[in-house]
């Protein structure tokens, strides 16, 4: 798992975490029961304070993503992690379709990311 | 103390001191020994007796057939393995001074060398005994002295885009070594215990079992993280085990592993064969691993999934070392 933060984005700090951490789970990099690096580590090694890791791992376990336990850490939620498999494989078989019809990724991000008209 | 002295000290001087004086001990025990003496232990007791000399010089060949490879390793490696060596050199010491002393004292001021008890339980003391001068003497052998990098990373070592003043984070466990291994392991070591428990009436044996157990134990849920420090190995308990230096990194790649043919097995190792000889190895199963380059001669290898983004980011990271502490 690769959490990588830019203090000079407008985006919250905690949120970069969390977001990085989701990108993680949903990708599948992270297992499922997986430990996650303790808090204090993870804010040590990013220059963050202690608390703004704290702040996205309650966010993440808020949405089901993740349990916290004491003593033990973080560790990645088994039921929340394996409903990502399905959608893994359909962005794959996306991917490779419009790979197929020379989309560019670019416009594939676009149609992902638009609204419902 | 240099690293030097330290290693000729707990890795030569110890040991010889250790031998030495088991075998002067021993001397001095000559008047208070049976004559002849228990030699060999079966199943129902001492089964083959002898004199002083045929008890004290298979054991001065043991010493010596062990000790002097043990303790020229201790003097001679540098790297990766001189802390290692310098501790199994002293433990390994420490364990045949320890039965030796053993198989004696169990025969001080006996009077028929048939009815002597076996050292069984006695030897387990020195064992444990041994284990501990060896970790000692391995802790105090001391960290190798800092050896910053001086040329940069190459231009072909892959890299991680990131932009400046980005900080990141990779972190992965270990993958578990198959799980039949260790399971397997202890299971046999309990049966083997049990019978030779059962057959003498001796359980001490029980004890090797527990200890590997203990050790399969802590040696589970390991995690590699990589920051701007460098490379960093935590034990279970969420400890440092193990680090290399951001500045030290010459360059990381990724790597194929064989565990068996290269590390003799799985565990924190260190390599005898083909593409990984010489380098410390924290092998968990075949295939995939980063092998970090670092200053020194010394090379880490890490198995672990993920190992290019591992070692791309390892080498942008590297880089960064350079330019915010520029090496002396």
């Amino acid at each position: 798992m690769l959490i990588t933060i830019d203090p000079s984005l407008p985006r919250p700090l905690f949120e970069q975490v969390a977001a990085a951490v989701r990108l993680a789970v949903v990708r599948g990099e992270v297992a499922p029961g997986e430990r996650l690096p303790a808090a204090r580590d993870l804010a040590e090694a990013l220059d963050l304070n202690v608390n703004t890791v704290l702040h996205a791992y309650r966010d993440l376990r808020e949405e089901g993503l993740i349990d916290l336990h004491r003593g033990r850490g973080a560790t990645v939620s088994p039921a929340a992690a394996r409903n990502y498999d399905r959608l893994r494989q359909q962005v794959a078989a996306v991917r490779l379709e419009a790979e197929r019809l020379g989309v560019q990724p670019a416009t594939l991000a676009a149609m992902l990311t638009e609204e419902e008209q | 103390m240099t690293i030097r002295t330290r290693a000729v000290i707990l890795g030569a001087v110890l040991p010889a001191a250790l031998l030495a004086g088991a075998f002067a001990l021993i001397t001095g025990w000559r008047d208070r020994l049976p004559d002849p003496m228990a030699l060999h232990w079966g199943l129902d007791g001492v089964d083959r007796v002898g004199s002083f000399t045929e008890h004290l010089l298979p054991l001065a060949i043991l010493g010596l057939l062990v000790c002097l490879p043990s303790i020229a390793l201790a003097l001679v490696v540098t790297g990766a393995a001189r802390r290692g060596m310098v501790g199994l050199s002293a433990g390994m010491a420490a364990m045949i001074a320890g039965i030796a002393i053993s198989t004696t004292a169990v025969q001080l001021d006996a009077t028929d060398a048939y009815a002597v008890p076996s050292p069984g339980s006695a030897i387990v003391l020195p064992l444990v005994g041994a284990v501990a001068i060896g970790i000692l003497a391995t802790w105090l052998a001391g960290r190798d002295t800092p050896q910053p990098a001086t040329s940069t990373v190459p231009d072909d070592a892959a890299r991680l885009p990131l932009p400046a003043g980005t900080a990141a984070v990779w972190s992965r466990p270990l993958p578990s070594v198959p799980l039949a291994l260790p399971i397997g392991v202890t299971a046999l070591l309990v049966v083997l215990a049990l019978t030779f428990g059962a057959l003498t009436g001796d359980w001490w044996m029980l004890a090797f079992p527990a200890l590997l157990a203990l050790l399969f134990l802590f040696t589970s849920g390991w995690r590699v993280q990589i920051d701007r420090t460098g490379l960093t190995l935590y034990s279970f308990r969420g400890r440092a085990r193990h680090h290399v230096p951001a500045n030290e990194i010459v360059r990381a790649d990724v790597t194929q592993v064989r565990p068996i043919a290269e590390f003799g097995g799985w565990g924190m190792r260190v390599g005898y064969g083909g593409a990984h000889r010489g380098a410390l190895g924290f092998v968990s199963r075949s295939g995939e691993a980063v092998s970090v380059e670092r200053t020194g001669g010394r090379r880490v290898v890490v198995t672990v999934d993920g190992a290019a983004q591992a070692a791309a980011l390892l080498n942008t990271l590297a880089d960064r070392a350079r330019s915010s502490s520029p090496a002396e």
